[in-house]
């Protein structure tokens, strides 16, 4: 709790603020991030292809790594290299693949080999003199992948996230970046008295949008002065800020996941993919009901359960590294002791007689006939639902007892009786998961979560292999896909060469 | 009619860091939350909301409150003041009812009414109680006003005797007599919906004075919300608090608040559908990202209402806030 002193610092603030811009020039990294672009349009809509999508994914990522981190050109931070070694053969390949477009590739490509080799730092200089000989100044990234790499560059400025920012104050932040690159919360409830965007004069910032509440019937004080207009180049035109920013490209992350997906095993099961902040994809059922545990940080630490279907971008996800991915379910077995292996066999083997009489005679048949012995509910979608292995049972012992009728189970009062042993512990172990969970966030400390969007929190009660992930989703795919059973939950790489925002 | 001397919420002091000087006011926007907390508590117009964002969100669910709660109080006293009335309650009043008999000294009986009775000796009419120990008092009925109800259906427990101290910081803001009605009588007329742990903190940790001198009366501003789940106040309160990430008690669903402040966007998604007939404070701290949600479900909201209210056209608003009035949406 802030004392209603401190409160009134943030109003003061509110009314105080003053942003600024500092436009960075570099004809080389111009001409570089215009010839991408001038490449990409020519390219059009077959960027979609594998030949192109290869090219322009790595392009794109370190055209903006190059305008969002403040280090040199050639710092493995920015990775210019990286993108070289593999875009460069593929642009040299070009007159083979689409030869009119071999010129402007080729040229591209002798860019991009002169660019790993330059040691200038043309944003970093643009921060550090904005900073000048204030000490207290911060530095504020996009992304806090890079924050340490900045640190060790800038040493005594403290390296931060937009997250990180809005639990503090400082009198002065050097943003790298044009202002609408960051969220816009950081200038409507402002958390220094000037800030200062330090970006490529190539980039058009845009005024910001600060209102929140529609209708108000006042304004929010507006600090931000845009910087004057640049002389217009016909030759390398302006960029607009948001168009700067690259995208998902959600084709090529869905193969890649899928490829992963050989050795998996399971009935296939529909599943949204979802993008973290630690560079990873995960899978999330998204059958009715299905939910995913989050921590939510903001207001209060609160681990609580959410269904995938409202989960979304920004969210803080909770997987675990290794092991079972099930990790309510792993505790609610160590809740069972010497009864989990006996209830589990009761449990699988009523999904296995289920699955096999669906197998035999399709879903319909089989709730048809569920209904007629006396089921109440047994809908094609209920029954798929219990015949997911992962479901307990059902709500109402009728339904359970038309269902072991069905699978020739012949004391469906003592199969209830167990399944209610497991629901019980599962409801046990995932309130114990979630308290346990606050009680590690609360103990810890969260810069690291807010800088990177995860942190690993080893969960001592919960036995096995793998810490608690805590991840922040930075995308969620467009559609559903099928997967494998045994994929969901578990967190996967992505790699490097698919661009992660 | 308030005495001059009693400050309103709006008007009260603070010590600042480090608390080396005398108490000042409270800031600006302070004193703008506490008048409209207190106005939402006194409008009898249609359920009106008001949204607020703010650029932090500490102690601005709790000065509304407690603006409101003592607004309510200064409205519609448990304590009665006007003989008359309060006869013609009793009269209504059904026998066994629980009272609090003030008797001098600050001394505060527990009691079960029993009704009016003719005395044998003078025939004139008397208030007829019960004390603890069985005894039975008899008044004349010139004395009702000592007589309060406590809001409860049924007398739970002993009936007891004590001396009441009343908080100071109570006593200057609403005076000695509506003071002690205050900490012995219940109703529910603020839901503050946010986290509990943070509202208790503001509720319970700051210090506020009735003026700017360090020896005045003072307190917390649990000392005038009289928040249920805090400390002091679990039998007789005035205000009840619903923690944002937690389901919702019945008894909570089926209170009739005055006024529901909604201290921050996830208690306003959650819970904005209970209590449709209360006046509404939202309160978005624009440093939250989960604020565009919920400034997205008001803008929803706003466009199915009748239309603007009145109520912000009375108010300077101070710079950092947006606010915005509507009537009859939900």
């Amino acid at each position: 709790m802030n004392s209603l002193d401190a409160a009134t610092r943030f109003y003061h603030l509110a009314v105080d603020w003053q942003a600024s811009s500092v436009l960075v020039e570099h004809a080389t990294l111009e001409r570089f991030s215009s010839a991408v672009g001038e490449l990409l349009k020519e390219v059009g809509e077959n960027v979609e292809d594998d030949y192109w999508a290869s090219i322009a994914r790595p392009l794109r990522a370190a055209r903006w790594r190059l305008a969002t981190i403040p280090l040199a050109v050639n710092s493995s931070a920015v990775g210019v290299q990286a993108a070289a070694d593999l875009v460069v053969p593929r642009l040299r390949r070009c007159r083979f693949i689409s030869p009119g477009l071999a010129d402007r590739a080729d040229a591209l490509a002798d860019q991009l080999e002169h660019l790993w080799a330059c040691g200038d730092d043309p944003l970093g200089d643009a921060v550090r003199a904005a900073l000048d000989s204030d000490d207290h100044g911060g530095i504020l990234l996009t992304d806090g992948r890079s924050a340490e790499a900045v640190a060790a560059s800038f040493g005594g400025h403290r390296v931060l996230t937009a997250a990180e920012l809005m639990r503090t104050t400082f009198p002065h932040v050097v943003a790298a970046g044009p202002s609408a690159w960051f969220p816009r919360r950081i200038l409507q409830a402002p958390r220094a008295e000037r800030f200062t965007f330090a970006h490529f004069g190539w980039i058009r910032d845009r005024e910001p949008d600060l209102g929140l509440i529609e209708g108000s019937g006042t304004m929010l004080w507006n600090g931000f002065r845009a910087p004057p207009a640049r002389a217009e180049r016909p030759e390398q035109p302006v960029v607009e800020a948001l168009d700067f920013v690259p995208q998902f490209d959600w084709g090529a992350i869905s193969r890649v996941a899928h490829r992963r997906s050989a050795d998996a095993h399971g009935e296939p099961v529909s599943a949204q993919l979802f993008l973290l902040a630690s560079g990873q994809g995960v899978f999330l059922e998204t059958r009715e009901g299905a939910k995913a545990i989050i921590a939510e940080l903001e207001e209060g630490i609160v681990v609580k359960q959410m269904s995938v279907v409202d989960l979304s971008v920004g969210a803080y996800l909770v997987v675990r590294t290794e092991g079972d991915a099930d990790y309510v379910r792993v505790y609610a077995d160590q809740l069972l002791g010497a009864r989990a292996s006996h209830l589990r066999t009761l449990q699988t083997r009523i999904k296995r007689r289920l699955n096999a009489e669906i197998e035999d005679h399709g879903v319909a048949l089989v709730a048809r006939k569920l209904r007629w012995i006396g089921s109440p509910i047994a809908s094609e979608n209920n029954l798929r639902r219990w015949a997911d292995p992962a479901n307990i049972r059902t709500n109402d012992y009728a339904d359970f007892a038309a269902l072991c009728e069905l699978i020739q189970e012949s004391d469906p009062k003592s199969l209830w009786s167990a399944m209610g042993e497991i629901w019980t512990a599962h409801i046990r172990a995932g309130n114990a998961v979630r308290k346990l969970l606050v009680a590690e966030l609360r103990n810890a400390d969260t810069t690291g979560l807010l800088k990177d969007g995860w942190a690993d929190y080893d969960v001592a009660e919960i036995e096995g292999e793998g810490a608690l992930r805590v991840v922040r989703v930075t995308g969620r795919a467009p559609e559903p896909t099928d997967v494998p059973r045994s994929r969901l939950r578990k967190a996967f790489s992505i790699g490097n060469d698919l661009w992660l925002g | 009619m308030d005495k001059p001397s009693q400050p309103a919420v709006a008007d009260l002091w603070y010590q600042d860091e480090p608390a080396k000087h005398p108490p000042r006011r409270i800031p600006a926007w302070a004193s703008f939350i506490a008048h409209l907390g207190a106005s939402l508590a006194g409008s009898d117009a249609a359920p009106t909301t008001v949204a607020l964002s703010v650029p932090v969100r500490d102690f601005v669910a709790v000065l509304a409150a407690t603006a409101a709660v003592i607004r309510r109080d200064q409205i519609a006293p448990m304590a009665p003041d006007d003989l008359t009335s309060h006869i013609a309650t009793l009269r209504e009043t059904p026998i066994g009812a629980p009272i609090k008999y003030l008797a001098p000294k600050d001394k505060v009986h527990d009691g079960r009414w029993q009704g009016f009775e003719i005395s044998p000796f003078d025939r004139t009419e008397r208030l007829c109680f019960e004390l603890r120990r069985k005894e039975t008092r008899k008044l004349a009925v010139t004395q009702a006003l000592n007589i309060r109800l406590t809001g409860e259906t049924q007398a739970n427990g002993q009936l007891q005797a004590r001396t009441i101290s009343t908080p100071p910081l109570l006593r200057a803001v609403r005076g000695e007599s509506a003071a002690v009605t205050f900490v012995t009588t219940y109703r529910c007329d603020v839901m503050l919906v946010g986290t509990l742990s943070v509202l208790e903190a503001e509720m319970t940790q700051e210090r506020f004075y009735a003026d700017g001198v360090i020896d005045s009366p003072s307190g917390v501003l649990q000392d005038l919300a009289r928040v249920q789940q805090y400390r002091d106040a679990k039998r007789f309160y005035r205000c009840v608090t619903l923690a944002s990430a937690s389901e919702a008690a019945r008894a909570q669903m089926e209170a009739k608040p005055c006024l529901v402040v909604y201290d921050g966007a996830r208690a306003f998604l959650r819970y904005r559908h209970l209590w449709a007939l209360s006046h509404r404070l939202v309160v978005l701290d624009r440093s939250a990202a989960s604020s565009e949600d919920a400034a997205d479900e008001l803008a929803q909201d706003y466009a199915y209402s009748q239309g603007d209210s009145p109520l912000l056209q009375r108010f300077v608003i101070p710079a950092g806030f947006e606010a915005v009035a509507y009537e009859g949406a939900q």
